[in-house]
């Protein structure tokens, strides 16, 4: 897993933060994620195939999750309902979906976003690859950028 | 206007001539038909009177009653009509006019006597007529057409009882003749001939007028009115037809017209919509001849049209376009390009195809945007194209393709940069000199002058190979340490020449006047690089005389200046690196020399050696990576090591290489065959160049450089672990490690 | 005049809905489907003006959804408006030939969708719905 196919993940997540949502965010160190139950309370994963496979994972504490999608939608809402949980799998979909465009070296299509809360489930990350955990912070709280892709062999 | 006369006329003609023609027949034969009919009538009843009349006279005369048939007679004569009545003996003379008859009978009276009453007037006869009726014993009818008369002449026969007073010795007695007038009859003639032709006539007249009154509507106006369609047309106006609507001939004969005239203004129209179109042509081929863009026209086959811009031909500097696809155009090299050339096929396919796309969405796929066009040896401009669908008619016929030289903006943009760049290397240069003092830069002043002197008086000496390798490495050593000093115009201009050098000895280039004359033109500007390096430094020291105790070592310089490279180039690559420069020594004695050597190795472990953070975390081990470089006193050498964390040589990778370099031989070989190919000349793990480690340029200039001062390198490297280089040269200064 | 926004996500669905509100679009005028196939649907029993229709969608996704719709006699020509968070070239030559009129990438900053789809409610004029 090499630079060239994290950093299109990782512009995709700034560019959405800083340019559509106003945010100023911060990368912080990257990291492997060594137990996926370590992951935030709202999950929005996203499954990528095609010339590779892999998945993106947008994990948010349950309090940032209702501060992001109430910035997108200018609405403001004060539980986890079906609309936040929406919103936080399209914010998913803009990273992958813009994420591909800098993914040169090969085609991949990707999934409808999932989004679930809690810590009861289980993702199917790709078999034997590492994740990468990327954190940001922001001024609504932190969250993590998860990416883990299978390489064109 | 002749003709529409005569039609009509002879239609009248013909229609008037056949009209009195069968009103004269029909009156004739009617009026015919009625005087014979009434002649026979007046016949039969003349037949009928004769008959009374004999029987009346014969009836008379039995009672010897002559007078009274005489009276009866001249009663009948006054009938109406009658214009003659008499009746005649067989010799001609008329009866009743003597007393012969009278007197014989007398004579055989006995008692009484027939008195002599007056006799009639004794005439005669002896008509034609008269004397017929005597031998055919035959009435003989005569008609006289001249006065309107008829003449009927009546055998009287001597029948039983007229015998006792007249003999039996004739069989005729005499002859009646009537006379009578047939004017009532021939007035009734004609006054019914004149009734049937008043309404014969009048009947015609209905019938002639309704037929051309039909003849007008049907035929002969729509006929004119073709007929003047026709001329309208025949002058020039086209835009008309024969409004009618019929289904019939003439309605065919319309449409036929119609046709034909909607065929001339096709014909017409068509004509003028070329001659509109030559005249479009013409405007179009002045303004291409002058206007100041590069256009050009698809047409739908994707083919460039006669309709192209002057100044297109001159930016491309190719004539005669016109048939060829844009592709064949923009990349007439259809091997090297074949990629760029399916591109750009597809992009127009789509742009023709998929009309419901619009313009701003396929240009956004545009292939044609700052595209880098090598024309020939030495011109290459770089080109936007922009499309424009041309729509007539609704439908998309052609595309319009202006074509913008940005050549000059992306080169001054390139200078801008290079301009921004050598700004604040010369503010960091400067606060270097404040730091170092100006002997650092004297140092490389020199190195500079020596191989850009060397060059230059071997210009012509560009075939001999061992030469250029030499030079190759010398100017790869200034690069080296111009990077090291921060001069990115020296640095790049003597990337240049690595590059020019490194194509000859490939054989890519031939050693000509024209690469002389470049080689020349590079130098003079690596000359002017370094007087003004010279003149920053000679401004420096007057403006800091007597401030030199305060400069630091040579050897802190390095130590500083190697750290900023590795942050430079570690930030470049994503590359985590922590930086460990180890050493007890103060100073390293030749430094210089070795220096080049140094930067190249650790340029080599940051760009080839070390993985970025990702693939590091993605391989367990930790996202910073360790770097270091050790200077070691040992005995008589001084030991440089270079090691890396990073990944470790791919042996079966290096060995696959080299075998397909033609640097090994196949078959099973020593690790240290394989690590030597590392050394060999052209030799690069990569396949593509970095504006780091530079293009095929090799360890071998190391080892050429190391082996000149009398020194050799080791690797030590282990899979996934890292690599470690080592450089050992003799150690040049005194056993205290003081420089010399 | 009749505009649909076909998107699964609810929350685009709002976002889009509000930037038409904001241009005095009124509400009748705006159809919503969550997937292609609902959209196919109401595209065949109503006549629809404009197309807002997102990519990545269940059932039927947005390129699917175009191929057939552009299929269908009545909406050989009726601008279609794909937005998606997909920008790699591929995408855009697989919307084109699809027979997408315009391409909005996600997400969407400032006025951009509007700046998109005007010039197609312009041409018929919104006064004639």
């Amino acid at each position: 897993m090499k630079a060239q196919y994290i950093n299109p993940f990782l512009n995709a997540t700034m560019g959405l933060f800083k340019d559509f949502l106003s945010l100023e965010v911060k990368s912080g160190k990257p990291a492997i994620l060594e137990n996926p139950k370590d992951l935030s309370e709202v999950s929005a994963l996203i499954g990528l195939a095609g010339e590779t496979t892999g998945a993106v994972v947008l994990s948010f504490s349950h309090d940032t999750a209702l501060k992001v999608v109430s910035l997108m939608t200018g609405t403001k809402y004060a539980f986890l309902g079906s609309e936040v949980l929406d919103g936080v799998g399209e914010l998913v979909n803009i990273i992958a979906g813009n994420a591909k465009k800098d993914l040169n070296d090969f085609r991949i299509s990707i999934s409808l976003p999932g989004v679930i809360t809690g810590n009861n489930y289980r993702i199917n990350w790709p078999k034997g690859v590492p994740i990468i955990t990327i954190p940001f912070q922001s001024s609504i709280g932190d969250f993590t950028v998860n990416v883990s892709l299978k390489e064109a062999v | 206007m002749k003709g529409r006369n005569s039609i009509q006329f002879r239609i009248i003609t013909g229609l008037l001539l056949i009209l009195l023609l069968s009103v004269g027949v029909s009156i004739y034969l009617t009026t015919a038909n009625q005087k014979s009919n009434l002649l026979d009538a007046s016949q039969r009843t003349l037949a009928v009177n004769n008959e009374m009349l004999n029987t009346t006279i014969r009836n008379i005369m039995l009672s010897g009653e002559a007078p009274i048939a005489n009276r009866t007679m001249e009663d009948f004569r006054k009938i109406t009509g009658f214009l003659e009545f008499e009746l005649y003996r067989t010799d001609g003379s008329t009866a009743f006019n003597d007393y012969d008859t009278l007197n014989f009978v007398n004579d055989y009276q006995s008692m009484v006597m027939f008195d002599q009453t007056p006799r009639v007037e004794g005439r005669s006869i002896d008509t034609e007529d008269f004397q017929q009726v005597l031998m055919n014993k035959t009435p003989v009818i005569s008609l006289n057409e001249d006065t309107r008369e008829m003449e009927y002449y009546f055998p009287i026969l001597n029948f039983a009882e007229c015998r006792v007073c007249h003999g039996d010795d004739e069989f005729i007695r005499g002859v009646s003749h009537f006379r009578i007038s047939l004017d009532s009859i021939y007035d009734q003639v004609r006054r019914a001939g004149v009734l049937m032709a008043v309404y014969f006539v009048s009947v015609g007249v209905i019938l002639f007028t309704w037929i051309l009154l039909l003849m007008h509507r049907t035929i002969i106006k729509p006929v004119l009115d073709i007929g003047e369609t026709v001329n309208i047309a025949a002058t020039g106006n086209l835009d008309i037809q024969v409004d009618l609507d019929r289904n019939d001939e003439v309605g065919e004969l319309a449409g036929r017209v119609n046709h034909m005239i909607s065929g001339l203004r096709e014909r017409r129209d068509l004509e003028l919509q070329n001659k509109v179109i030559e005249t479009r042509l013409e405007e179009n081929r002045k303004y291409l001849d002058h206007i100041k863009e590069g256009l050009l026209l698809l047409n739908s086959e994707r083919r460039i049209t006669g309709q192209y811009s002057v100044f297109l031909t001159k930016l491309f500097m190719r004539e005669d376009i016109a048939g060829l696809s844009l592709a064949d155009f923009i990349y007439p090299d259809a091997e090297r390009f074949a990629d760029e050339r399916r591109d750009l096929d597809g992009f127009l396919e789509m742009l023709f195809t998929n009309k419901t796309a619009d313009m701003d969405m396929i240009m956004s796929i545009n292939p044609l945007n700052e595209a880098v066009l090598q024309l020939d040896q030495d011109n290459e401009i770089i080109i936007r194209a922009d499309f424009l669908r041309i729509v007539e008619n609704g439908e998309m016929e052609n595309v319009m393709v202006i074509f913008e030289n940005l050549t000059d903006i992306v080169h001054s943009r390139h200078e801008l940069e290079e301009e921004r760049q050598r700004r604040e290397s010369e503010l960091e240069q400067i606060a270097t000199v404040l730091k170092m003092g100006p002997k650092v830069f004297e140092g490389f002043i020199e190195e500079g002058e020596r191989a850009f002197g060397s060059l230059r008086g071997n210009l012509t000496n560009f075939s001999d190979k061992e030469f250029i390798s030499e030079a190759f490495r010398s100017v790869h050593s200034v690069k080296g340490t111009a990077r090291y000093l921060d001069f990115p115009g020296v640095e790049e201009h003597c990337h240049q020449l690595e590059n020019l050098f490194a194509e000859v000895r490939d054989g890519s280039r031939k050693v000509d006047k024209s690469l002389e004359e470049t080689v020349a033109g590079t130098l003079d500007s690596l000359d002017d690089e370094l007087v003004l390096i010279r003149k920053l430094i000679d401004r420096f020291k007057e403006f800091s005389v007597g401030s030199e105790s305060t400069q630091v070592s040579p050897f802190n310089v390095f130590g500083e200046r190697i750290n900023d490279m590795v942050k430079d180039i570690s930030n470049e690559l994503d590359k985590d690196v922590v930086f460990n420069l180890e050493t007890d020594l103060e100073s390293v004695p030749g430094l210089p020399e070795i220096q080049p050597s140094i930067f190249h190795l650790i340029r080599n472990a940051l760009d080839h050696g070390l993985e970025d953070i990702y693939e590091r975390l993605a391989a367990g081990k930790p996202s910073e990576s360790q770097l270091s470089l050790r200077f070691i006193h040992e005995d008589n050498w001084l030991k440089i090591e270079v090691e890396d964390d990073g990944r470790g040589l791919d042996m079966p990778a290096l060995e696959k290489k080299g075998v397909e370099m033609g640097l090994l031989k196949p078959g099973v070989h020593l690790p240290s065959q394989i690590v030597n190919v590392l050394f060999r000349p052209g030799f690069s793990s990569r396949d593509e160049a970095t504006s780091i480690s530079g293009r095929g340029v090799g360890l071998d200039a190391v080892k050429e450089d190391i082996k000149k001062m009398g020194g050799r390198i080791n690797i030590r490297t282990s899979r996934g672990k890292g690599t470690t280089f080592v450089l050992l040269v003799p150690w040049k200064g005194d056993e205290e490690g003081v420089l010399v | 005049m009749k505009i649909m926004i076909v998107d699964d996500s609810e929350v685009m669905r709002r976002i889009h809905r509000n930037t038409l509100k904001e241009q005095n679009i009124p509400d009748e005028s705006m159809l919503e489907a969550a997937d292609g196939a609902e959209a196919l649907k109401m595209a065949i029993s109503e006549q629809i003006d404009l197309f807002l229709v997102d990519w990545n969608m269940p059932k039927l996704d947005g390129l699917a959804f175009v191929k057939k719709l552009r299929a269908m006699g009545s909406y050989s020509e009726t601008p279609i408006i794909m937005i998606t968070s997909e920008a790699a070239k591929y995408n855009v030559i697989e919307a084109i030939t699809a027979g997408v009129t315009n391409y909005v990438v996600k997400p969407i900053r400032g006025n951009v969708l509007w700046e998109k789809i005007s010039p197609y409610i312009g041409k018929k004029g919104w006064a004639a719905l």
